[in-house]
Order: C-alpha cells, then sequence, then structure tokens
C-alpha cells in the first residue's frame, strides 16, 4: 500500500498577534507541523508499520524544509516539498493543484491523508479540491479508520451522530483530532532525520506553468485583514466558599447557562 | 600457639590463601552476573586514582568508618556500627598478632604487642567479640522478630550470621581455655575471655587438649566461612559499596548524566544514528550504572523519605532499583523494553519528583532520581508519553515557557513595572532571570514584585532579558527532552553571553540548578545567585534595613528541593525568616537537608498521576502541626503547590503561604513594584 499525506507548515496560531499599529504580525512567530496533520501522519506511520509506503507532500517557503524533518520523525519514508515566492499569495486551489501535481508525479497512491483544516489559513477546503483534480472519493473528519484491501472504513462524527463510510480505494481522506493521539517527537528524534529525505521541487520540475501562480492569476485574494475584539468579562467573587457557589449558581441561572 | 600442632599454624596460611582466591572466584562471578567485568572496574579504579582520588577517599572513609549515612538509622544504624566496626576490629587484631608472630618477631625480633599497648588490645578485642555477638544478635531479631518487609531470612545470610557469632564466641572460649590451662595474673583485661572461664570452670576444670584443638578448628573455619564466602555472597555489600562511593563520589545532589554533550556532537558532524540518552533495558547500562544497580543492600531508607512513596503514589525508589537490579542480574523473559516487558510501571518513573531524598539517604550512594531521569528520557525518544507531558513539550517548542502562553507576553507585566531591559541598561551589575512561573503566573509575580522592590531599596544595579528570556528548560530536561534542553541551553547561553552578562540573580530555584549546576557541567559559565542569597546580604551590609516587629504568628519554613538540597542553600534562607520574624521562627520536622517536598519538582507540576494522597497536603500538615501561620518558601513552585493545599486544607483556609522576599518586603512596607 502506498499513501501520500499532506502535512503543512503553518505559523504557530499562539504566537500570532497585531501589532500596536494594526498590522497582523505572522512572520515572526515559531512554525511548526498543522496539528491536524500530525494525526493524519500518525496513522501513516502506523500503517507503515505494517508494510505501507508513506510519502509526505508540502507545499510551503523553504523553511518549510525544517518542518519536513518533523513530520518525516514521525515515520515516513520521504518527504516532497514544492515552494516559490508565489507560496507566500497562494489560495487553495492553488495549493490543490500542486499537490496534485506531486501526487501524480510520485504517485499512484492508494490512499492520500489530510488534515481536515489548517490552523493558519482555516478553508478545510484543499482536501477536497485535490480529491476533485485526482477524481477520487473524498470523506472529510474522520474519527477513525479502517483501513484492509481495496477499500477503507472511515468513521466520522457528524453532530452528534456516527456515520460510518465505506470507501472504494483510492481515496483522500481529511482525519480529525479524535482520530487518535500523535506520539511525541522529540528533539533527537527530529535530528535523526537526514536532510536528504526532504526533496524541494519547483513548479516547472512539477509541469506547473508558473504564470498561472502570479498573484493575479489566483481565483481568490486575502484583501483584508482585521482584528476583532471579543467581549470577554471577569468578575471575582469573593466571600466564604458557600457563598461564592451560591452566587455563582444564581449568576449563571441569570444568564440562562444553568 | 599454646597446643597446637605446628603444622596447624602454616595451614592456616594455606587456607587463607584458598580463602582469598574463593572469595575473589566468587565476587568476579558476583560483578559478571552484573554484566561488570572486572578490567572494567580496575580501569574505573584506575581513572579514579589518576584523577586525584583524595575526594573520593574523603566520601569512602566518612561512609564507610565514619558510617554517616548508616547512622542515621538508630536500631539498624547500631546493629551495622557494631557488627562492622567488631569485625574490623577483630581482624585488624588477628592482623597483627600474626604480623609479630610470623614476620616481625620470627625474622627481626621485634615485637610490638608489649606492656599496656598489649593489655588494652586485649580489651578491645573482647570487646569487639562482644560487641559482634550484639550486633548478630540485633540482625537475628531485626529479621525474626521485627521483620521489615525488605529483609529475609535467606540461607545464605543465616550462614553469614552464624558463622560470625561462632566466630565471635569461639575465640572467646579458647581465651578461657588458654586462660585455665596457663593462669595469668592480667586476666581482667581479658574479661569476656576471663567470665567465660569463670563460667566454665566448674564443667572442664583443667584444659582438656582435644576439646581445645576442637575449638580452634570451628573457630578457624567459621571465619574462612565468614571472609571466603558470605562477604562475596549474602554480605556482598562489604565489597561492593564501598568501591560504588567511590565510584559515585563526584556526583553532586541531583546532578543527571550528560549522554552527549549536544554542542561537540553536532560540531564533529557525527552520525546522529544510534545516538540515545536514556536506556530501555538496565542491559544497555554502562558499567559503571551496572555496578551501581548491584549495591543497592534493599535497605528501604530511600522509600522511608521518599514523598511520593509517602503520597502513595506507585513509586518506591526501593523497589524500583531492586526491579532494575533484579533485571539485570536475571533478565525476564519478553521482548521490548522494560516496560512492556513488565519490569517497571511508566507511572512508576512519572511518580518521581526529583526531589533527591532518596539519593541523600542511599548508604550505598545509588542514583535513583537520575536513573528515573534516563528512563523518562528513553520514553520521550520513544514517543511513548502521554498528552500531558507532550503538550509541555509542544508548548516549551511554541511559546518558549511550558504554560503555553504566548512568548510576547512574557516582558509584559516587568515593563509595566518600569523594570530595565538589559538593552536599555547593559551596564547592569546583576542580570534578573525571573523565569516563567512569575513572567505569567498572577501569584507568582508576587515574588518578582517584591525581589524587584528590594532589589530598587538597596540600590541594586539590575536588568532583565525582556521578551528575549524563555524557559531554560528544567521542566523538559525532567521530562526527558535532553536533545532539546540542550539546544535551548546553547541559545540561551549564547543570549546571555551576547549581552556580557556574568552574574545572575533568581527567585526560581529550578532556574538556579540549570543557571548554575547544569550549565557548568556543558562549559557554560555563569555566576548565579539566589535570591535569598543576594537579600541576605544586602541586609548583612545594612544596604536594607532590618523589619522592626512581626504579628504574623509562628512563621516556618519549607526548603524547597532544588535550593536547599540541591544546591545547599540553607542558612540565607532562615536568615531572612529570622530577620522577618525573629523568636516566631520555628523549623518543621522535616528541615534542611531532610525537606519534605511540594510536590512540583521533576515537572510534576505539569501533569498528574494516580496518587492516594498530595505531596504538597502532607507538607501543609507538617506545618499546620508546627503551629504555623505562615509558610515562607523560596521558591514559586513550592508557593504555588503549598498556597493550593492550604486552599484545600481540612478545616477551612490554612496557613498563609508566601515568599520570604514577599514577607521581608511587606515587613519593611515597600509597595508592590507594580500590580497589574
Ligand atoms: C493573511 C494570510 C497570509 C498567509 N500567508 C501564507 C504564507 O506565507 N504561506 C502559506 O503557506 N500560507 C499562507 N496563508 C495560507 C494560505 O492562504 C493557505 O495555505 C491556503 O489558502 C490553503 O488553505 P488552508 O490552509 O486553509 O487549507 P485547508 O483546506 O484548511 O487545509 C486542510 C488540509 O489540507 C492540507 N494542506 C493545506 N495546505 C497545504 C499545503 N500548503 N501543503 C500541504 N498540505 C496542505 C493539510 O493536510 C491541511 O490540514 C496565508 C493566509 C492568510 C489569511
Ligand atoms: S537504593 Fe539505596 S537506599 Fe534504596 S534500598 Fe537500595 S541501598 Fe537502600
Ligand atoms: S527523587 Fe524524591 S520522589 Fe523521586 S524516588 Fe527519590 S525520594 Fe522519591
Amino acid at each position: 500500500m502506498r499513501i501520500l499525506v499532506l502535512a503543512k507548515h503553518v505559523p504557530d496560531t499562539t504566537e500570532i498577534r497585531f501589532s500596536p499599529t494594526g498590522e497582523l504580525m505572522v512572520r515572526q512567530a515559531p512554525t511548526k507541523v498543522n496539528d491536524y496533520d500530525r494525526h493524519a501522519l500518525e496513522e501513516a506511520s502506523r500503517l507503515r508499520e505494517s508494510g505501507a509506503e508513506v510519502v509526505i507532500a508540502s507545499v510551503g517557503p523553504p523553511e518549510a524544509a525544517k518542518t519536513m524533518k518533523e513530520a518525516l520523525a514521525y515515520g515516513a519514508d520521504r518527504a516532497v516539498l514544492a515552494g516559490g515566492a508565489w507560496v507566500a499569495d497562494a489560495d487553495p486551489e492553488a495549493m490543490a493543484e500542486v499537490l496534485a501535481a506531486i501526487a501524480r508525479r510520485e504517485g499512484p497512491f492508494d490512499l492520500v491523508l489530510a488534515g481536515d483544516v489548517s490552523e493558519d489559513g482555516y478553508n478545510a477546503l484543499v482536501p477536497g479540491l485535490l480529491a476533485a483534480k485526482l477524481g477520487t472519493p473524498y470523506v472529510r473528519g474522520a474519527t477513525a479508520l479502517g483501513v484492509g484491501g481495496a477499500s477503507v472504513k472511515v468513521t466520522r462524527l457528524v453532530g452528534d451522530v456516527e456515520e460510518e463510510v465505506e470507501v472504494a480505494l483510492p481515496a483522500v481522506i481529511s482525519v480529525t483530532r479524535l482520530l487518535n493521539s500523535p506520539r511525541v517527537i522529540s528533539t533527537m528524534a527530529v535530528m535523526k532525520v537526514p536532510m536528504s529525505k526532504v526533496e524541494t521541487v519547483d513548479l516547472a520540475e512539477l509541469g506547473l506553468d508558473p504564470a498561472a501562480f502570479a498573484p493575479g492569476a489566483l481565483s481568490t485574494r486575502v484583501s483584508a485583514v482585521r482584528p476583532v475584539q471579543s467581549k470577554r468579562g471577569n468578575e471575582m467573587l469573593r466571600g466564604e466558599p458557600a457563598e461564592i457557589a451560591a452566587e455563582l449558581a444564581a449568576k449563571l441561572r441569570g444568564m440562562g447557562v444553568l | 600457639m599454646p597446643g597446637l600442632p605446628g603444622a596447624f599454624h602454616w595451614l592456616i596460611y594455606v587456607a587463607l590463601v584458598v580463602c582469598l582466591v574463593v572469595a575473589a572466584w566468587l565476587f568476579n562471578r558476583r560483578v559478571r552476573a552484573a554484566g561488570v567485568s572486572p578490567a572494567e572496574l580496575a580501569h574505573g579504579l584506575r581513572e579514579l586514582a589518576s584523577k586525584g582520588p583524595g575526594e573520593a577517599l574523603a566520601v569512602v572513609g566518612a561512609e564507610v568508618f565514619g558510617q554517616r549515612r548508616v547512622r542515621r538509622r538508630p536500631y539498624a544504624g547500631l546493629m551495622h556500627l557494631l557488627i562492622f566496626g567488631s569485625y574490623g576490629m577483630l581482624t585488624l587484631g588477628t592482623v597483627l598478632i600474626a604480623v609479630q608472630h610470623d614476620f616481625t618477631g620470627r625474622f627481626f625480633g621485634v615485637t610490638f604487642l608489649n606492656g599496656n599497648f598489649y593489655l588494652v588490645e586485649k580489651a578491645l578485642l573482647d570487646t569487639a567479640a562482644l560487641g559482634l555477638l550484639a550486633g548478630v544478635g540485633m540482625a537475628a531479631w531485626r529479621r525474626l522478630a521485627i521483620r521489615p518487609v525488605t529483609l529475609g531470612a535467606r540461607p545464605t545470610v543465616v550462614v553469614a550470621y552464624a558463622a560470625l557469632a561462632v566466630m565471635a564466641a569461639t575465640g572467646l572460649l579458647l581465651e578461657a581455655m588458654r586462660e585455665l590451662a596457663y593462669p595469668v595474673s592480667w586476666s581482667h583485661w581479658t574479661y569476656a575471655g576471663h567470665l567465660v572461664a569463670l563460667a566454665i570452670t566448674p564443667l572442664v576444670g583443667r584444659l582438656n587438649l582435644g576439646a581445645y584443638q576442637a575449638t580452634w578448628v570451628v573457630h578457624v573455619l567459621a571465619a574462612f566461612i565468614f571472609m571466603g564466602g558470605a562477604l562475596a555472597t549474602a554480605l556482598d555489600h562489604v565489597v561492593l559499596v564501598p568501591l560504588n562511593i567511590a565510584l559515585q563520589s563526584s556526583r553532586a545532589p541531583g546532578e543527571l548524566r550528560l549522554p552527549f554533550n549536544l554542542a561537540e556532537l553536532l560540531e564533529s558532524g557525527g552520525d546522529l544514528e544510534g545516538v540515545s540518552s536514556g536506556f530501555a533495558n538496565p542491559s544497555e547500562l554502562d558499567w559503571k550504572r551496572r555496578f551501581m544497580l548491584a549495591s543497592c543492600v534493599n535497605c528501604g531508607r530511600c522509600e522511608e523519605v521518599c514523598p511520593a512513596n509517602a503520597a502513595g503514589r506507585p513509586l518506591s525508589p526501593r523497589k524500583l532499583v531492586q526491579a532494575l537490579k533484579g533485571d539485570l542480574l536475571s533478565p525476564s523473559d519478553g521482548a521490548g523494553d522494560l516496560f512492556a516487558r513488565g519490569v517497571l510501571d511508566t507511572d512508576a518513573v512519572w511518580s518521581c519528583l526529583s526531589c533527591g531524598a532518596c539519593a541523600r539517604e542511599c548508604p550505598a550512594f545509588i542514583d535513583q532520581p537520575g536513573t528515573i531521569v534516563e528512563m523518562r528520557r528513553h520514553l520521550v525518544e520513544e514517543g511513548n508519553v502521554d498528552e500531558a507531558k507532550a503538550l509541555v513539550l509542544a508548548q516549551l517548542e511554541r511559546n518558549q515557557n511550558p504554560l503555553g502562553l504566548p512568548s510576547y507576553q512574557r516582558f509584559a507585566r516587568l515593563a509595566e513595572a518600569g523594570v530595565p531591559t538589559i538593552e536599555e541598561n547593559p551596564g547592569a551589575e546583576y542580570l534578573y532571570w525571573v523565569g516563567c512561573m512569575s513572567s505569567y503566573d498572577q501569584r507568582a509575580w508576587g515574588v518578582a514584585s517584591a525581589v524587584i522592590s528590594l532589589l530598587r531599596l538597596a540600590g541594586v544595579n539590575f536588568a532583565v532579558l525582556g521578551e528575549s528570556e524563555r524557559c531554560l528548560g528544567e521542566c523538559q530536561r525532567k521530562l526527558g527532552d535532553e536533545a532539546g534542553f540542550q539546544m535551548r541551553s546553547m541559545e540561551i547561553a549564547e543570549t546571555l553571553r551576547s549581552h556580557g552578562v556574568t552574574k545572575i540573580v533568581t527567585h526560581c530555584p529550578h532556574c538556579l540548578v540549570t543557571l548554575g549546576r547544569d550549565y557548568r557541567s556543558l562549559d557554560m559559565e555563569f555566576q548565579v545567585v539566589h535570591h535569598s542569597e543576594l537579600v541576605q546580604s544586602l541586609l548583612a551590609q545594612g544596604r536594607l534595613p532590618t523589619p522592626k516587629s512581626w504579628e504574623g504568628g509562628k512563621l516556618t519554613y519549607h526548603d524547597p528541593c532544588n535550593l536547599g538540597r540541591l544546591s545547599g542553600v540553607f542558612d540565607a534562607p532562615r536568615g531572612l525568616a529570622a530577620s522577618v520574624a525573629g523568636e516566631s521562627f520555628v523549623e518543621l520536622e522535616r528541615s534542611r537537608e531532610k525537606s519534605f517536598c511540594c510536590g512540583a519538582g521533576g515537572s510534576n507540576y505539569f501533569y498528574k498521576v494516580p496518587a492516594q494522597e498530595s505531596v504538597s497536603g502532607l507538607r501543609l500538615a507538617e506545618a499546620q502541626a508546627a503551629g504555623a501561620s505562615t509558610v515562607a518558601t523560596a521558591c514559586p513552585f513550592c508557593l504555588s503547590m503549598l498556597e493550593d493545599a492550604a486552599r484545600t486544607a481540612p478545616g477551612g483556609q490554612g496557613p498563609r503561604v508566601a515568599d520570604l522576599a514577599e514577607l521581608l518586603a511587606e515587613a519593611l512596607g515597600l509597595e508592590a513594584a507594580a500590580a497589574p
């Protein structure tokens, strides 16, 4: 079995802030593997233990090579990273186009695993777009996977309902954080991954036309980013524990929470 | 030897040689079973000698001849002293007689066992024989009547003790028989033999040569059985422990083994494949640590003082060391690491608080906390840790603090308090290392605020790193991510050097140990003092006024493990406490080196393990029992843990918990530096 895992290099959202002048400060933030993708990597690594071959695909800036080492430390055979100046302005459609090119070049794959959503863009579009481009079925939001033979059983949570879907391979499946608990990756484990396992390619090498990825050529464009103030208050209750508890209960009832 | 054929005499030497050969063979088998070759051992000792054996010898002297740690337990200590001291004296006495009789006397006509010296020696040897009997009696009583769980009456042990008792008893009997055959005027010096002579006079009347010879043979056999057999089997600790003490003597309390120096490793560009910082199975340990495990005498002292064990966590350092030793000597079946094979449960290694109480107590100098961290390293390298621990490691990576709060908020409170950064005040004498707790935790900020006020009042020129300060990774190291810790250390040391920092003050003992001792072991040198030391010296120099009155009731002080036991800072905090509370200061039952723990050490602040009670609750109850209405401490983690315990103390709000700096600043009427 051959598996392609999509792993995105993202800034850490807990470290993103707006500067005093209101600009979004993403560049200084530390970067990492998108958390959802870690679950896909973990799942693939487990399947690799029973013989699967695992390739990681990513589109990102040159610094993403470091992130690829971290992704490889979960246990994968190699990673292909496509990048270029255009990445900074890319949209989900462009990302999916490049990822599809990687999938075709490295393929064929029986299974493509992706995270359900990226922490930075938060579009939850790329895996579906990729499936459309590859002409395979797509199942979103797996909480459990049962891979066997020519199909895969996917469990997904839809509101309060658990749904089980059986889908023929090859297929693209995006996974949620309920799927598994990814192993911790120690600093030493990342250091042990040789850089030679990360292959960097550009658009031309993937047989794509760079002109199609120029800012003006993309179908969407982020036109503005604004901080939104969410109203959160806090109130300290003082007194004896019993009094505090009663007062708290009254307040919660008043708000309609209890 | 009166009454014995001459051949007996020389036979003893033959028997002695045979006995020493047998002992050496048994001992060799013993250490080989633990995977240590005598050549390695010899090499290790030579290495120790070439590095200057002074320190090792001093430690061995204090521990073996001074019985420093053994003496801490009254019953076991007395028993051990009686057996060890008496056996030692008897051996020495016998050697002296042999030297005079068969060497100096025979060849040079020189004798030294004469006159009063001889009489005193005789009296001492009689005392030793009685002491040995008393010691063996105490040992028998302990194993048969008191029966601590750790001790049983294994056949080899019974033989060893019986041999000692027979040796002592027959020695006195021989003396008595000699006295009856050749009465002397000074028999009151050999008082014990004399008493035995009085007792057997009616029985024997006159010396029967056959009985004398038989007794003598039994005496010598018992001595040889003990020396040739017991010392290399049941009582092998007699040889193992002093050697292990010598080999482990240079380890500072709480110092972790460096599996590699990452800077050197990266510089050499060597292959990292196969590099690991911990161990999956005891058989992978180097010989020194295998020897160390083999030295455990199962005395249970570590278990007795272990706070994790006291709180009903699934950890006993004794059982842990014994399990590793057992697996080393006869590995259990099964594949995988020691956890997969059921030698230990992972909960045991995560229960440890790295408090060092066990290691300080262990008479065999075993490094329980360090060994535990090495198993954690293995678990982390395997990715085999739960989400809470994984989260701490991830947050350290992302936010540069274990709490998961944004790195850019680290400086917020300090900026508001108007504390200059090192860029703003490059001439600062001290860099104030604030640490994660006080940078992010509202309660712990109170400590930093008090320290800032005190330093300002005393006119100390200081600055902080500001946003470029980040977690030193003490928790990361204790969680087992050694490479991550070293990587972080190199970067932090670079930041400090780039600002020309040499002197650092910190109020966090975890930071103190890391920036001081741990960095030194990685060849990065900074002078680091704890705020209690600096403030105490400012008081002594008169740069801070002495507070007037104290109305807070009884004040006690909890020694933080990293400050006290692991850094040896005991007096400065007590000096501070005394200048704040004067006569109202009371010591806790477990204080100074014997201090308990707050329950946060070894990264335990950040995750939970199964337990019956909380370590902090036990400690708080001790303070309450001492009648304290204020508990002072000198560590932001202890502060948080004990305050939490006070909030939830049975019977309502417990005593007040505060840092010494806060108490002093308050007593001096200082305003908080800023109260955001
Ligand atoms: C202001 C702003 C600035 C931005 N700057 C950058 C930037 O500098 N660099 C940058 O890369 N992005 C940047 N982005 C995000 C970029 O627009 C998105 O990467 C793109 O639109 C894809 O959408 P998504 O991330 O929401 O993907 P989703 O559809 O939410 O992603 C779902 C899953 O698809 C896979 N996936 C998605 N993208 C990739 C990828 N690139 N490689 C591998 N797998 C992937 C992952 O498995 C992921 O879990 C920025 C976005 C904004 C709003
Ligand atoms: S580790 Fe040390 S203190 Fe603990 S049982 Fe063994 S010898 Fe005794
Ligand atoms: S270091 Fe402390 S908690 Fe850990 S085993 Fe030793 S005594 Fe117990």
